[in-house]
């Protein structure tokens, strides 16, 4: 591929800008942004750098297809160490960032270094220049992109910090545009520690696949694919904050920092309630994408009248709303839009603000993180005000909070750390695990952390006919479209985590590939051998998704991770979740060491450390990985 | 005919930049494109933004060598290269900024030649082709899109 498939690395510390092509081969082994982006991520740093030193890189990677007319194919992949974790972190973001990256002429773009002062790069196609951002450090997301939409009109894509990731916080999101966040493990913070502040980008040139009109067939064959699909009109009607209802009466939606699963007045922040109180003005779409899950939101009028939003999603409403004891679409809004500004993870915002109004709710919390806001359920001005305290990191709960739930809890001990609902570093996505192995497992061996973008293995419910056909797929019987059941997870999510690398490194949307499964293996391959010139077959791309899981681990393994690290957060895995209504919801120590053996059997890694095997890596072609991992003592 | 454009069903995916500049060019580029989404993130306003096959085209009466003409028999507004100067002034008149250039000479929509691919591919419906006889007969003043915006989110 000669357009829109280059390398753009830019050396903060010495300004120097240089551009490389991407191998053939790289594409054969990782097949785009996350694998080649963990490939250069692991080739690039050595282990134990300090995440928010001039040693970490930021890779910004547009999936391989991204810029062209396959749909819903807008997504990049962000790809750093991260500093909640440890380990390496892959963010996933949508918008036209990606799809002007590539029409720039690049897929990837390395940040490495550390400038002197804040700075913000320009790319316009071959013009890259690194510019003074003395006119836009210290300002929130949205100023800084009208100030930058000011100076360069509307043509360029951003992606920025706001007052989050100049501070640090560890909770801190990269936005893109005004609303599109790539949010989680941090890395928000690692481009404040480089002094960056923004990456605007303006693509003037073209992409032209290898065989045009073969791609340009295939692309919209999978357009109307996936336009048939029961989930299309959903995500396009209610938005990801339309499964609030049902996933309430399945009595697995999270409320009360995890405490409950139910929520007596859930409905008043669904999207049903987003949709008919007339605050959704518009739906949008990313680039390429015929789903259009995203919401803007307006308030008109009340007390809160002017407040924008571009959602809020699922997981926000459950974490800043419900996790928080708030039923208040409005004041949902309100937190949103904050995040938004300021550039936080939603997720972890509210994550951390109820752990910290559980905290004071029990009375350890003491009276120097709480003068000058006291955290309790159901407050609204008190998200608000944390909100702000964490991107500011005022001294006293916000500075405390900026650092994540696991540092904070871990601050505060007395018990804290048995409600601070994270594991390996990060806060757990909006999902209840007690009743679902599949997703149990899933979120326990997720390098980044418990949350449901390394393997979503929804058809474990079993709720439609096109999710129990992909379990028969996968083991082989429809008995298995059970998330009650222990055998066969590993399975299960070992196909989802396959699935979902390829996903990513194409630069699909999971929404295309979760569930019904419109986007698969069997028209990933055709199509991507299209844009390349290069065959692929299913199996190949699969052991291609197979190779990015592992090599991730690897990363991971050179950190010092292990076994001990795959767990769930302490109340998932010994408190019971209460709203159930029969049987047993817990995953006990017990349940998931049955789960983490059969799954690391089934990948041929050693069981009692859950690393991958010489003989393992060797097999998909990670001998070089496997020959450091022996020299350093990890095999 | 012409293509008719709804605001506010408009997403904003960009399906159909991608589609156009491929079906006119065979490369995919939005700088290619012959229709553009004029984008505000911000207020989440999507205006699609193309040739509308005018009854009185400002372009035609801007181009100094009669090298624009409109079809009798479908109202298309077609550009010929052959008599093309360049001088840009078809651009500058056009009151929806639908005229692009590639370095020689302007492009606009043709429609395909009456089959559109922007059409086809726009999910939502937001562009829709009129038929032969139907002629865009709307304000032919130049499109301040900013004023636009504000209207669409009723400020």
């Amino acid at each position: 591929m000669e357009i829109g498939a280059r390398i753009l690395n830019i050396e903060l510390s010495t300004g120097k800008i240089w551009v490389e092509d991407v191998a053939d081969d790289l594409y054969r082994k990782f097949a785009g942004s996350r694998g080649i982006g963990a490939y250069i991520l692991y080739k690039n740093l050595k282990p134990g750098i300090n995440p928010l030193g001039p040693e970490n890189i930021i890779i910004f990677a547009s999936g391989t297809l991204t810029g062209t007319m396959a749909p819903c194919t807008g997504r990049v992949t962000v790809i750093s160490k991260s500093p909640a974790t440890g380990g390496i972190f892959k963010s996933s973001v949508g918008g036209a960032w990606g799809a002007s990256l590539k029409q720039a002429g690049y897929q990837f773009v390395i940040v490495r270094g550390q400038a002197k002062h804040p700075v913000f790069i320009k790319i316009e196609d071959k013009q890259v220049t690194i510019e003074d951002a003395k006119d836009i450090w210290g300002k929130d997301v949205w100023e800084t992109n009208d100030t930058l939409e000011r100076k360069y009109g509307k043509d360029f894509e951003v992606v920025s910090i706001g007052p989050a990731g100049e501070n640090k916080a560890k909770i801190a999101a990269l936005m893109f545009s005004y609303y599109n966040a790539a949010a989680r493990g941090g890395i928000g913070a690692v481009m404040g520690s480089k002094n960056l502040k923004a990456i605007i980008v303006k693509g003037g040139g073209f992409i032209k696949p290898a065989e045009p009109e073969k791609y340009y067939n295939l692309a919209v064959e999978m357009r109307k694919a996936v336009l048939s699909s029961p989930s299309a009109k959903r995500y396009y009607d209610t938005g990801t904050s339309g499964s609030v209802g049902p996933v309430n009466a399945a009595r697995a939606f999270p409320s009360y920092n995890f405490q409950r699963g139910y929520s007596e007045q859930g409905d008043k922040i669904s999207g049903v309630t987003l949709r008919d109180s007339g605050l959704l003005k518009a739906r949008r779409s990313c680039y390429s994408c015929v789903l259009a899950c995203h919401r803007y939101a307006a308030i008109d009028k009340g007390q809160y009248a002017g407040t924008v939003a571009g959602g809020p999603e699922y997981e926000t409403i459950s974490s800043l709303g419900a996790g928080c004891g708030v039923y208040n679409m409005e004041a949902i809004l309100v937190a949103d839009q904050l995040c938004s500004r300021y550039g936080l993870d939603t997720i972890s915002t509210g994550s951390v603000i109820q752990w910290a109004m559980e905290t004071y709710e029990k009375g350890v919390l003491l009276d120097i993180y709480t003068k000058s806001v006291k955290p309790k359920f159901g407050d609204q001005e008190a998200v608000f005000k944390i909100i702000k305290a964490i991107a500011l990191r005022e001294e006293g709960l916000g500075d405390l909070l900026a650092e994540g739930v696991k540092i904070a809890s871990e601050r505060i001990g007395n018990g804290s750390e048995k409600w601070a609902i994270q594991a390996k570093g990060m806060e757990q996505s909006r999902v209840e695990v007690r009743s679902a192995f599949s997703y149990a497992l899933a979120f326990a061996v997720n390098f980044r952390g418990p949350d449901h973008l390394h393997a979503q293995p929804i058809a474990e419910f079993g709720m439609r006919e096109g999710q129990i056909a992909t379990i028969e797929k996968i083991t082989g019987d429809r008995k298995y479209a059970n998330p009650y059941m222990l055998e066969k997870r590993a399975e299960i999510v070992r196909w989802h985590e396959d699935v979902y690398a390829v996903t990513d490194c194409l630069g699909f949307c999971t929404f295309t590939t979760t569930s019904e499964y419109e986007v698969n293996l069997e028209n990933m391959a055709p199509i991507l051998s299209a844009y390349l010139g290069i065959d692929f077959t299913p199996e190949m791309l699969k052991e291609c998704g197979r190779r990015v899981v592992v090599l991730e681990r690897c990363f991971n393994v050179r950190e010092g991770f292990s076994r001990k690290d795959d767990v769930l957060p302490w109340r998932a895995m010994n408190e019971e979740l209460l709203d159930r209504p029969g049987g047993e919801a817990i995953v006990t120590k017990e349940k998931l060491d049955y789960l983490l053996d059969e799954y690391y059997k089934l990948h041929g890694w050693d069981q009692s450390t859950g690393i991958p095997t010489k003989v393992t890596l060797d097999n998909l072609g990670l001998s070089d990985v496997a020959e450091e991992l022996c020299s350093l003592g990890k095999l | 005919m012409y293509i008719d454009v709804d605001y506010l069903k408009c997403t904003g995916c960009q399906m159909c930049e991608a589609v156009c500049s491929f079906k006119n060019t065979g490369l995919i580029g939005k700088s290619l494109s012959r229709i553009i989404i004029h984008k505000d993130e911000k207020k989440g306003v999507f205006i699609p933004t193309l040739c509308r096959q005018c009854s009185e085209p400002k372009c035609i009466q801007a181009c100094p060598t009669n090298a624009i003409f409109k079809e009798k028999e479908t109202g298309i507004i077609k550009i010929n290269k052959e008599e093309c100067i360049g001088c840009r002034q078809c651009i500058d008149s056009c009151p929806f900024g639908a005229i692009g250039f590639d370095s020689e000479y302007p492009f606009k929509c043709e429609i395909c030649g009456g089959d559109p691919e922007c059409v086809k591919s726009c999910f939502i419906g937001a562009l829709k082709l009129k038929k032969n006889t139907d002629v865009f007969t709307e304000s032919h003043k130049k499109i301040d899109y900013e004023s636009l915006v504000k209207e669409i989110r009723q400020e």
